[in-house]
């Protein structure tokens, strides 16, 4: 899938707990808790403001944190966990 | 009237006919034997619960009973049914008690879900609950008995009840289940419990229970505000270290150990993670009982 396909969150009602150094996230449509680096969370955070592609979130990404990961696997990852999909 | 003030004979006639009924903190079980050796250890490890009313609601029934078949001709074993079904193969009958025990554990985890139910102790003083978190054999049950030694209210030894509504912890005020090395040890340390009987062949080795103080059985009603979540790990002459851990990772590991936060979906993240916002986490390594009281002061909780 190309960087500039656009992904949204699957569904819109996530539940977040966050501290400093990691957060977990309940997706009720699942009812799975993940366990998130910042890097995931960061992302699907922006998602949750409107779809973005990857190399949009990577752009911000580099922005606020100065460096960015590999966000298209991260995606598909996230995408086969049920919580983003293309838009 | 309390089940330590009933003569054997009585008790145990009661028990082989309906049976009687008693209350574990939210829970009122009745419980039907006619297993001597159990009605020994119950009346010792019961000895502060009241008994109920037949007529009053009842959550489960626990019936010990011989197996059925030529097995029963020949060893004596003992067959544990909870609401009529069996839940373990058949034990030798002088363990009946820690089969109980284990049956109201199951009965306990696999209905009681107006509670996030976490496999862990706790324990209370001054208003303030800790919950003792970790697998078996960490040492949690040791650090419980140890807590009470020191004082501290019984809330539960096994399974910790978090009311989902208030996110307090519920009492259930049963024996603490002691295993292997840390019974002698408790009972060096703490002469002031009363023990139960020693089983010295379980499966999972030589079980002892610390009967629950009548002062925490008499409280069994009265819930309790967590205030610490503690992960304690006993490596026998190591030096005490407490260190805290992120709450994220803590609400996780607790996540790991509650039994039916799955089944309670939203309501058990919610539940858990309310709880986790609002109080510290800690693991606590620790080698000796003689160590405890360092936990204490270092937590600002040491005997003033």
């Amino acid at each position: 899938m190309p960087s500039s396909t656009p992904w949204r969150l699957r569904h819109d009602r996530l539940l977040w707990f966050h501290d400093e150094e990691a957060s977990l996230l309940f997706n009720p449509a699942s009812g799975q808790t993940h366990l998130l680096n910042p890097s995931a969370a960061f992302a699907l955070e922006q998602l949750a403001q409107g779809p973005a592609s990857a190399g949009q979130l990577a752009a911000r990404e580099e922005a606020t944190w100065g460096m960015t990961l590999e966000i298209l696997a991260l995606l598909r990852q996230l995408h086969r966990l049920g919580l983003v999909e293309p838009a | 009237m309390r089940v330590g003030e009933w003569p054997l004979t009585d008790l145990s006639a009661r028990l082989a006919g309906t049976g009687i009924s008693f209350a574990s903190g939210p829970f009122v079980v009745r419980v039907v034997n006619n297993n001597r050796t159990f009605t020994r250890d119950f009346s010792t490890l019961y000895a502060h619960h009241p008994l109920h009313a037949q007529e009053e609601v009842e959550d489960c029934h626990i019936r010990l009973l011989p197996p059925w078949g030529i097995r029963r001709f020949l060893r004596r074993q003992v067959l544990c049914q909870v609401d009529g079904r069996v839940l373990f193969h058949p034990y030798p009958h002088h363990l009946a008690m820690p089969v109980f025990e284990w049956g109201l554990n199951q009965a306990i985890a696999t209905r009681a879900h107006q509670y996030l139910i976490l496999h862990a102790a706790c324990v209370e003083s001054r208003g303030q609950a800790w919950i003792l978190a970790g697998s078996s054999g960490a040492g949690k049950s040791t650090l419980c008995a140890a807590l009470v030694g020191e004082g501290w209210r019984l809330l539960s030894d096994e399974l910790t009840l978090i009311d989902t509504d208030s996110g307090q912890a519920a009492p259930l005020a049963r024996p603490i289940s002691l295993k292997n090395d840390a019974i002698p040890h408790l009972r060096d340390h703490y002469p002031h419990l009363s023990f139960g009987p020693l089983y010295p062949d379980t499966r999972k080795g030589a079980v002892s229970h610390v009967v629950p103080p009548q002062d925490s059985v008499t409280r069994m009603a009265e819930n309790a505000m967590p205030a610490l979540v503690l992960f304690p790990e006993f490596i026998p002459g190591t030096t005490p270290l407490l260190s805290p851990l992120p709450r994220v990772q803590g609400a996780f590991q607790v996540a790991g150990h509650a039994l039916n936060y799955d089944l309670l979906g939203e309501v058990g993240f919610r539940t858990l993670t309310g709880m986790m916002a609002k109080i510290p986490c800690l693991t606590f390594r620790y080698g000796h009982l003689r160590q405890v009281p360092w936990l204490l002061a270092e937590l600002g909780m040491h005997r003033g």
